[in-house]
């Protein structure tokens, strides 16, 4: 099978990530009692906290279960509360769902027809009193990044924080934009487990816990305590899924991702199939989607499937307001995507299946 | 008699339309498909590796599978998802006759 739904979740795993999963199932409980398993497992978090922050210059790492997870912490749990929020065109519901249910007014930044953003429109449209920008690092529909580390320094000139979501882009692209809160998960291009995610959190950000319970001290107080990571960690922490990432982070990815995200795209191009979204001159990851004349999305993704052995995912790949963006929203689209472990057999195998598809869809029609 | 065909798989996806796949008791095969009510069109892709049908009901919902194969899809419509299971049944009932 060749695979091609990365941007869901990168597999295989990564050894050293199964192998960091596997201690972790071994320890004690961090942060709880003093006994030598208890302390094994707290220093093998804290080692897991090092390396992940290497990704998170000058942030606090706190550890959820994934990254919705760690985005509703951030968005739900940012005090002062926002009045007003501005959403990334292309966001993903785990972002935008979270956003939305604050119940404030919210406002779309200005994009072009890709749904990348345009700063100076949303310097010159910006709502008073937004206090909250909640943006994907990099669309996980049409792989095209947005300029992040420019809309944050607007927003910070203009008193509003910024929410990251970098789930499709951790490991690949540096995180050291100037955002106040950066999310992602584990299982992505870093390769370590699902049920596993990141909220970095900046200096002088204020979050009210959404999860209250026990820390492994201040047992006596009713609160949570004030200190990061504890205050946004209550409850027994996932030690095979953080050891897991901490593994990964250490090890890194090794993979020329502009090489890759051109290779695809070239691939697709190459089938006469029509790739949506990324006319624009931005850095772009392998996620590259596309329609078929004649067949959905869904028929395409099963014919790869079932006829070529090739997977893919169609549909609208949790980001409706991405098809929106691109038009697709009643269809969705076909979404192929690469990882550092996609070979060149696996573009081969993927550029003749396209092709056959392409050529007989062409034929039929 | 042949055995019920089978509902394998039911999930919603697009915002409301509803997946349901079923286990035929036999190979679905290209005369069954050609029999079916004449409001839908039928397509196969005869040349790809693996015949490859699809069935398209506009409206009401599109079934696809590969001829020779028990397993097939239906896509039920926003209009007919709640009677999903129901229809795809009775169609592959239809199929298997």
């Amino acid at each position: 099978m060749s695979y091609f739904d990365h941007a869901a979740t990168s597999l295989p795993r990564a050894p050293v990530a199964l192998e960091g999963a596997l201690r972790g199932a071994e320890l004690g409980n961090p942060g709880r009692g003093l006994h030598r398993l208890q302390r094994a497992a707290a220093d093998e978090v804290d080692r897991a906290r090092r390396a992940v922050g290497a990704l998170l210059p000058a942030m606090t790492v706190t550890f959820h279960a994934g990254a919705t997870a760690a985005l509703n912490q951030a968005i739900a749990g940012l005090r002062p509360r926002p009045r007003v929020v501005a959403l990334g065109p292309m966001l993903h519901n785990a972002a935008r769902r979270p956003a939305r249910a604050l119940g404030v007014p919210t406002w779309t930044l200005p994009h072009d027809a890709d749904g990348v953003i345009d700063l100076d429109r949303a310097r010159a449209e910006w709502v008073d009193d937004t206090g909250l920008v909640v943006v994907g690092h990099s669309s996980n529909v049409t792989g095209v990044g947005q300029p992040v580390e420019a809309l944050c320094a607007l927003a910070k000139a203009l008193g509003a924080r910024v929410v990251l979501d970098a789930a499709p882009t951790a490991g690949v692209w540096s995180l050291d934009l100037g955002a106040d809160l950066v999310a992602f998960s584990a299982h992505k291009h870093l390769r370590a487990l699902p049920g596993t995610g990141v909220l970095g959190v900046g200096p002088g950000v204020e979050l009210e816990p959404l999860v209250r319970g026990g820390v492994g001290f201040d047992a006596a107080a009713d609160e949570m305590p004030e200190v990061l990571p504890e205050r946004l960690e209550a409850g027994t922490p996932n030690l095979p899924g953080i050891l897991a990432l901490g593994a990964a982070a250490r090890v890194g990815v090794s993979w020329d991702v502009e090489a890759a995200s051109g290779a695809l795209e070239e691939v697709v191009h190459a089938a006469g199939l029509r790739v949506l979204g990324r006319s624009a001159d931005a850095p772009a990851l392998p996620v590259v989607s596309f329609t078929v004349a004649g067949q959905e999305p869904r028929a395409v993704e099963e014919m790869l499937d079932r006829v070529f052995d090739v997977t893919v995912r169609a549909g609208l790949h949790c980001a409706p307001s991405a098809h929106r963006v691109l038009g697709t929203e009643r269809t969705g689209t076909v979404r192929v995507s690469s990882g550092s472990t996609t070979t060149a057999g696996d573009l081969a195998e993927l550029a003749r299946a396209l092709g056959d598809l392409a050529r007989h869809a062409r034929a039929a029609s | 008699m042949s055995p019920d065909p089978e509902v394998v798989l039911m999930r919603d996806c697009l915002g409301g339309e509803r997946v349901v796949e079923i286990e035929l008791a036999d190979g679905l095969r290209r005369d069954a498909l050609e029999r079916l009510d004449g409001s839908g069109t039928l397509m196969v892709l005869d040349s790809l590796p693996k015949p490859f049908a699809r069935y398209d009901r506009p409206g009401f919902f599109l079934l696809t599978g590969i001829v020779g194969e028990r397993r097939v899809r239906f896509t039920m419509r926003l209009a007919h998802r709640d009677r999903a299971e129901e229809t795809a049944l009775a169609v592959a009932r239809e199929l298997a006759a």
